[in-house]
């Protein structure tokens, strides 16, 4: 079975997940375009790691499917298929005992590569993050944001077409939070597709291309922040208000 | 990319890892050179003094005479609570060639061979004697027997043996036998009393508190040096080296020459000559129990990975999840390698057992348990629901396989119930003991059965606890 979309670099469609049968995620159907950064918004337990998780090749059990730039994609049990993906998990997933150049080494390693295109990849993510001067220290003497900035150096080693990133903001300083959002427009302006997760309206509206609005495990309007506020018949309206709007509730409940 | 490429690269990591961490290190190679250092001292401060608690030594015995009164002899032996008699009336008896293999082998440190035509009461020069195939640097179990045999043969004996060790001695001291004849009455109510002494008082061997029988020791002591029985001289030499510091140990050789034994020592011509049986038996205790603390520490990082979220970002890679698995294991094995070389250098400097006699024997034996407690640290690792449940959990495992496989204490030495002795025998702990001392004391190699079968359990519970392992990763790692 072919895509429908075929321009899509993601299609997901009737995706479902369920926890012993509790349903996380309830059929949803997006896609995102090659070099989109597409976000999905929704307030705490609405599905979006579940989502994540599915796409990443974390979980198994889902039913529905997943097509990628057309093909049939099925990344937790064809290994091959992860190689197309990055993801930034939002805690800080690298090792402190190692430098950033060894945890970088490490990674793109996992990923196959090696020799110079792995010193290469090093190099250039080692600059994208800002660290190179300090590539040789442990981990462990690093600030938050460089660590953050790693983190997500980590991600992209072996330069994924997709990135996946859930909630990267989550307990992050203005400033760190500020620089991230700076190398996720870097690396869109360079051509990688980003699929972001977030219960912050500001950031859904600041960074995304389209949103996704998720609750209860569905998707329930999907579109750029501008389109949603029309469609919700709130033109001059924010995205908290859109959101109220459509499911009931303030964002920050749950 | 394969599995193995992909092991070796986590290995690596995890390896950057450890010898970065100070903290972990001194864990991993400090603390087991402490635990060989103070464990061997105290255990060659208690062989010095005799042990405490309730010691216990086996003693084979072959019965080549089968008289009645030979029977009685070895029944007594049985009752005797100093020693644990082999083989059990039940089993099949064992020959002459069989126990002296057996103490050759490093079966068992004592074995007593009762010759046919031996008769306790006949002294006779040229009678039949009691033959001791013993190992010499087993000097806690040889007082132990001493003892028991000698309570045993004076009480089936009913005070002749006594009486007629103390008349070779009076006569060897010049009295006429007629001068000899008036002591006899006196003489056996002394034979009451140190039946007396040593049914109520053996929980205190150490302490000589009956006086009465050292005066009378003092004088016998003599008699085995002008004794024209070779082989009775050649025991005492064997105790000669004790007699000076301990008190009891003069009465000890007294008693010994008492029982018409004929002495015969076997001892590997290999075994250095410093070598304990106690320095030998801590660094192998030692050794194995660190490691398996130390292999259960590598592989709990496992957890610990799970529970900071890196094996989240390995498992979205595109590696097979049980590569992860496989490279814990590697790191364990390297790490066990390397802790087990520091070790075995350390414990060859300060105690001098003859390590690297065999180093092919030494290095299988060292990946054999190596193997076995990388495993048993892996099932833990992924049967654990958290670190802190795989780390108590393993602690209380380890501490148990340690005592129950021989590792502090050398259980040879104690009255085991049978459920406990099967119990310390199904260990692998065991098996690993049982290898190393087989090498270390016995100096025994690769080609001797009993170490291949103690590297045969070794390999075969690697095997169980890593498939289960496997099962439990599956489970637990590689399901939504
Ligand atoms: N391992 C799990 N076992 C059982 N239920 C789970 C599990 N993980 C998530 N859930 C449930 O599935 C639903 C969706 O959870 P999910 O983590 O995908 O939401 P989320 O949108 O990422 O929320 P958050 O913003 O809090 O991260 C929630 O109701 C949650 O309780
Ligand atoms: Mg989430």
């Amino acid at each position: 079975m072919t895509s429908m979309s075929d321009k899509a670099l993601l299609e997901v469609r009737s995706l479902a997940y369920d926890y012993n049968g509790k349903l996380a995620v309830d059929h949803i159907n997006f896609s995102i375009q090659p070099g989109e950064f597409f976000g999905l918004l929704g307030p705490n337990g609405a599905g979006k790691s579940t989502t994540i998780a599915c796409v990443s090749g974390l979980l198994s059990r889902f039913r529905g499917e997943m097509f990628f730039s057309g093909k049939s994609f099925s990344p937790a049990k064809n290994l091959s298929d992860r190689q197309h993906i990055g993801i930034v998990p939002q805690d800080l997933a690298i090792y402190e005992h190692l430098t950033a150049r060894e945890n970088l080494q490490t990674f793109g390693g996992l990923f196959g590569l090696s020799g110079k295109k792995l010193q290469q990849a090093i190099d250039r993510q080692l600059e994208i993050a800002g660290l190179t001067d300090r590539a040789k220290d442990l981990v462990k003497t690093y600030s938050g944001g460089m660590k953050r900035r790693l983190n997500l150096a980590c991600g992209l080693i072996h330069q994924p077409q997709l990135v996946l990133l859930d909630e990267p903001t989550v307990g992050v300083d203005p400033q760190s939070r500020n620089h991230l959002f700076e190398s996720l427009k870097q690396i869109q302006a360079e051509g990688t597709t980003i699929l972001y997760t977030t219960h912050y309206m500001e950031e859904a509206e600041r960074l995304c291309d389209r949103i996704g609005i998720m609750h209860g495990g569905k998707i329930i309007a999907i579109g750029s922040a501008k389109q949603l506020a029309i469609e919700s018949g709130l033109p001059n309206s924010n995205l908290e208000e859109v959101f109220l709007k459509l499911t009931g509730r303030s964002l920050q409940d749950s | 990319m394969n599995t193995l490429r992909c092991a070796w690269l986590l290995a690596k990591k995890d390896l950057r890892c450890y010898f970065r961490d100070r903290g972990a290190m001194a864990v991993g190679f400090l603390v087991p050179i402490a635990l060989v250092t103070v464990f061997g001292w105290i255990m060659t401060a208690i062989s010095g003094g005799g042990g405490g608690g309730m010691p216990q030594a086996t003693l084979y015995v072959v019965d080549e005479a089968a008289t009645d009164e030979t029977r009685a002899f070895v029944e007594r032996l049985r009752k005797s609570n100093m020693l644990k008699i082999e083989p059990k009336p039940t089993a099949k008896p064992l020959t002459r060639a069989d126990v002296e293999k057996k103490v050759a082998d490093g079966d068992t440190s004592h074995a007593l061979v009762i010759p046919s035509g031996f008769a306790i009461s006949n002294t006779a020069a040229d009678a039949p004697k009691l033959v001791m195939f013993r190992d010499p640097g087993r000097k806690m179990e040889q007082q132990i027997i001493q003892i028991g045999l000698f309570q045993s043969a004076l009480a089936e004996s009913n005070g002749t043996l006594w009486w007629n060790g103390l008349r070779k001695s009076l006569v060897e001291a010049g009295l006429t036998n007629e001068e000899v004849a008036q002591i006899q009455v006196p003489a056996n109510s002394m034979t009451d009393l140190i039946g007396q002494f040593l049914d109520t008082e053996k929980d205190k061997q150490t302490e000589p508190s009956d006086p009465k029988p050292t005066p009378d020791s003092d004088a016998a002591t003599k008699s085995p040096a002008t004794s024209a029985e070779s082989s009775n001289s050649t025991a005492s030499k064997s105790d000669t080296d004790n007699e000076n510091e301990d008190p009891m140990a003069g009465m000890m050789s007294f008693m010994l020459n008492m029982v018409p034994l004929d002495d015969k020592p076997i001892e590997p011509p290999s075994r250095p000559r410093r070598v304990t049986y106690q320095a030998a038996q801590s660094v192998a205790g030692m050794t194995v129990m660190s490691l398996l603390f130390a292999l259960t520490g590598c592989a709990s990082v496992l957890l610990a990975e799970r529970e900071k979220g890196t094996l989240r970002r390995l498992f979205a890679m595109s590696i097979p999840r049980e590569s992860v698995l496989f490279g814990k294991l590697l790191f364990a094995v390297i790490i066990g390698i390397i802790q087990v070389s520091i070790l075995f250098v350390y414990g060859e400097l300060m105690f001098k057992v003859g390590l690297f006699r065999d180093p092919l024997t030494l290095s299988v034996l060292v990946l054999s348990w190596v193997a076995a407690a990388s495993s048993f640290g892996m099932l833990i690792a992924s049967a654990a629901r958290s670190s802190t449940q795989g780390d108590g959990l393993a602690q209380v495992v380890i501490l148990v396989m340690a005592a129950l496989g021989g590792c502090w204490f050398p259980l040879q030495m104690m009255k085991l119930p049978v459920i406990l002795d099967i119990a310390s025998k199904s260990m692998m702990t065991y098996w690993a003991m049982s290898g190393f001392q087989g090498m270390l004391w016995n100096q025994l190699d690769l080609t001797n059965s009993k170490m291949q079968i103690a590297l045969a359990w070794q390999w075969g519970w690697a095997l169980v606890l890593m498939s289960l392992a496997i099962y439990f990763f599956r489970r637990n790692y590689c399901r939504d």
